[in-house]
């Protein structure tokens, strides 16, 4: 507090009443997010992005430390079904979590949720409900003319199956505040209690049926909200997105590099670039292309391409990781 | 930066200058929701001439002021139904402390939105915050005079509310006891 200030009401010397100091103490500490809420609403935001207006140039193909994707923030073709959930919540536990502290020895990257994935009981894998639709806010950016938000509301959840369609739901469940369901990755994913800690995710399917149709249980990321049942009955599977392919491809190289095999990881690496050029996970995909080079004993081009990347992306989350895997 | 980036470094920035606007914390993944649209839209625009914090406070204030029109996130009660609870600086740990702090926290928004969401978010960042004039001067990009403007009017405001709520309670009770 500078001298130019007043007192505080909570100050000692203050003449605040007891009222009012009790309110104000009660405010104190409630404006953090929840543990697990950036994932989480990062997973629902990213099926919202409209699709990239450029199409991808694919300049940087074959290199590892190619295009990594710095304007290419839409989702292609994202919002066309339970496969995009699915790859998102991947994302938001997973890949984009590389540079939050890796743990090789976990089954996923330390640090990388906790956002609590609980089961429901449904037949059918996805249904969320979303908010009823409300005014787009005005969101004026200073010193622009105003503006409206996207034409959507603000539904954190949100009907798979509607977003499909192009329509929203209507209802939303009450008392089951933000739960974002998505479907399990294969009728045995794990039950894992709500109260989940740290790195307890809904890991993608391997091969075979990733959303089934009739059976299975439905994973749901949950902030603060118990799992609605209700929420689980109407969508239906549709094909994985160009996004879940890509978040798919980075989670088998992050098994591969955890398994040891750094030369498998680098070959899916490598069909994710080439599939992928420009890819929402692009600076994911170079980091573990660092790191596996680094394992694989290549060291000379990884330590270059650690220097290309930290000099791309000198403010990026990730260069404290590749920072670190070069020695710096 | 890029979007992600952008959403990873300002986060927790943007989920809590929302909270200082006042939007109700179970609105609030929904508002910011709201803001990162924007951003994902606007990020190509912005040219750093404003620093980001600046610029991200200013989608959190429209997007604050837009939520704070819309019924269904109006407050839940009423100047009339804003009940007092009882012993509510001695709250336990108990459930009936957590009923208690709920109603706390009602009361306090309540109290809260009788401010402009501008007043507001001063207020909040000086008094709980424990933010320097300075501090919030820089964060908004305006004059120390106009935070100190604001954070007066904000506590105006608040006693006023205050006051009102404890004169009714002294009312109640009075009527209670006849």
């Amino acid at each position: 507090m500078s001298a130019h200030d007043p007192k505080r009401l909570l100050s000692p010397p203050s003449d605040a009443t007891a009222l009012e100091r009790a309110l104000l103490r009660q405010a104190v500490g409630t404006i953090d997010p929840p543990s697990g809420a950036e994932d989480a609403i990062l997973a629902t935001l990213l099926t919202r992005l409209p699709p990239p207006t450029t199409p991808p140039s694919g300049g940087a193909t074959g290199s590892p430390t190619g295009a990594v994707g710095a304007k290419a923030v839409g989702l292609a073709g994202l919002a066309k079904g339970a496969g995009a959930l699915v790859a998102v919540t991947t994302i938001a536990v997973g890949a984009l979590s590389v540079g939050r502290g890796w743990d090789a020895g976990r089954a996923v990257p330390a640090g990388a949720t906790s956002a609590a994935i609980v089961a429901a009981s449904a037949s059918s894998p996805v249904a969320l409900q979303t908010a009823p639709p409300v005014d787009a806010p005005s969101t004026a950016v200073p010193g622009t003319s105003s503006e409206t938000a996207e034409g959507r509301p603000t539904p954190l959840r949100a009907s798979v199956a509607d977003r499909a369609n192009g329509r929203q739901s209507t209802t939303r469940a009450s008392g089951a505040p933000h739960a974002l369901a998505v479907p399990a990755a294969t009728s045995a994913t794990a039950v894992t209690p709500v109260t989940a800690s740290k790195g307890s995710v809904a890991e993608p399917s391997s091969p075979g049926p990733a959303y089934p149709e009739s059976t299975g249980s439905t994973a749901t990321a949950n902030i603060g909200g118990p799992p609605n049942a209700s929420d689980t009955a109407s969508a239906r599977p549709l094909p994985p997105t160009a996004l879940a392919e890509e978040a798919k491809l980075l989670a088998d190289a992050q098994r591969s590099l955890q398994r040891g095999d750094a030369s498998s990881a680098l070959e899916t690496l490598a069909r994710a670039r080439a599939a992928h050029p420009n890819g929402m996970l692009g600076q994911e995909r170079e980091a573990l292309t660092i790191e596996a080079l680094f394992r694989s004993g290549q060291r000379a081009t990884a330590s270059a391409a650690a220097e290309a990347f930290m000099k791309a992306h000198p403010d990026s989350p990730l260069a404290a990781r590749v920072r670190t895997l070069a020695g710096h | 930066m890029t979007f992600l980036e952008v959403y990873r470094e300002h986060f927790r920035f943007v989920w809590r200058s929302l909270r200082r606007l006042g939007v109700r914390e179970s609105d609030t993944a929904d508002a910011v929701q709201d803001v990162f649209l924007v951003v994902h839209r606007r990020l190509p625009e912005f040219e750093g001439r404003a620093k980001m914090t600046t610029w991200l406070f200013g989608i959190c204030t429209n997007v604050a002021i837009a939520r704070r029109r819309l019924a269904h996130v109006r407050r839940e009660i009423s100047s009339e139904d804003a009940l007092l609870p009882e012993d509510l600086c001695d709250a336990s740990t108990d459930a009936a402390a957590h009923v208690e702090r709920s109603q706390a926290l009602s009361l306090l928004d309540h109290v809260l939105d009788q401010m402009s969401v501008e007043q507001r978010a001063v207020f909040v960042m000086f008094e709980v915050e424990e933010m320097s004039g300075d501090e919030i001067a820089e964060l908004l990009d305006i004059p120390r005079g106009t935070v100190h403007s604001r954070l007066r009017l904000a506590r105006e405001s608040f006693r006023g509310s205050v006051s009102r709520i404890q004169e009714r309670e002294r009312f109640r009770a009075g009527m209670g006891a006849k």
